[in-house]
């Protein structure tokens, strides 16, 4: 083989290897920019209890066994934010240290609680992941079928009382703060309130 | 039809680092791997208690035996058959999960940290390289590798490697935009 032909070849090998680095590169790339950007509005999709109405009173359990109530006028004098969320849902992932976080600041109108459905085992070790012994975690088909949760991660804001006032899908921690603004503003979402002028 | 040996080689050589960096994940997180097995033979209708183990360690075996057949000198044929029945075992064990409607969250094959959960573009996955692994048992024609051959062999492996991770890097990051928007 020609010397001229050899660096040819390894010249065309460096290029092709090149081309699949900044490829893998993109894909990656794509991958984290996925994960960061989350889809735009904090929406109201839900078709089940309306904003306003009472959410009826459910007597659930924590993974841990332990009884919870939610809805309805036992649920105590604190504002109650249950958060839907799931293992496999990487802005779920990136929500929870800013949910926890609020919980933490607001915790004295404010309980937070973390909903979820699947198998038990796997939410189990997502809690112990993300730092979630500190809260009630629940495991229920039921409760996500109340709500019509169809796509994560999802807020559901109930007053003292019971009351839904604010929910919808919450991608970020403005999204789930607009939530209390929607209470404070007594409007459903932050949309109805602009959409007042 | 015969394949020239840079080919082969090249093939056998890709191979091995598919299984070996598998084998190594399964080593690194052996409790996972564990929980996975169990969840592939509950979904198979085995759910046999204490079957996880010994499973998960056979396949262990079966991927280091995978490893060597193919790196040691000798016919590629018995490595090429290996790895593309034991691709296809893992294609058809999640083709009886997906149909059985019963959700995998980990494959247990993906290299990252991310869980890449069963679907079946990894069926599809699986049996293209089932079919790229099965075309190292075809006839070698041998001959002495020179430089360039072997120089070859490695520029091609490297690029096999980085367009592999970047396909397996796109599945994993489609799942989860399709289950959630």
């Amino acid at each position: 083989m020609s010397p001229a032909l050899m660096a040819v070849l390894i010249l065309q090998w460096i290029v092709i290897i090149g081309l699949a680095a900044v490829l893998l590169a993109l894909v990656r790339q794509v991958g984290i920019l996925h994960q960061r950007i989350a889809p735009a509005g904090a929406l109201m999709i839900s078709e089940g209890v309306k904003v306003g109405d009472p959410a009826p009173n459910m007597a659930l359990r924590t993974i841990d066994g332990k009884d919870i109530s939610i809805g309805g006028p036992s649920a105590g004098p604190l504002c109650t934010l249950v958060m839907f969320v799931a293992p496999d849902c990487p802005i779920c992932a990136k929500l929870i240290p800013a949910v926890t976080a609020i919980a933490r600041q607001e915790a004295s109108w404010l309980r937070v609680l973390f909903a979820s459905d699947g198998k038990s085992a796997d939410h189990a070790k997502f809690r112990l992941e993300k730092g979630l012994r500190d809260f009630p975690y629940i495991v229920s088909t039921e409760l996500g079928l109340t709500f019509h949760v169809a796509k994560l991660p999802y807020g559901v804001l109930l007053d003292e009382h019971g009351v839904l006032v604010s929910q919808g899908l919450t991608n970020n921690r403005e999204h789930v703060e607009s939530l209390f603004e929607a209470k404070r503003l007594k409007v459903a979402t932050l949309q109805e309130y602009l959409a007042l002028g | 039809m015969q394949l020239d040996i840079t080919l082969a080689d090249t093939l056998r050589t890709a191979i091995a680092l598919l299984f070996s960096t598998g084998v190594t994940h399964k080593l690194w997180n052996i409790s996972e791997f564990q929980q996975t097995v169990g969840q592939y033979m509950r979904g198979l209708g085995a759910p046999l208690p204490g079957i996880e183990r010994p499973l998960s360690l056979a396949v262990v075996v079966l991927e280091i035996a995978i490893v060597a057949a193919c790196l040691l000198p000798g016919d590629g044929r018995i490595a090429a058959v290996l790895a593309s029945g034991t691709l296809l075992l893992y294609a058809l064990a999640m083709t009886i999960n997906l149909l059985r409607d019963n959700d995998l969250p980990d494959c247990g094959c993906n290299w990252g940290k991310q869980p890449q959960p069963v679907e079946s573009a990894l069926v599809i996955r699986n049996g293209v390289l089932a079919l790229i692994a099965i075309a190292a048992a075809l006839p070698v024609t041998h001959r002495e590798l020179s430089i360039m051959d072997i120089a070859s062999i490695i520029f091609a492996t490297i690029a096999a490697v980085l367009l592999y991770a970047a396909a397996n890097h796109a599945l994993v990051f489609a799942g989860p935009a399709r289950r959630n928007y």
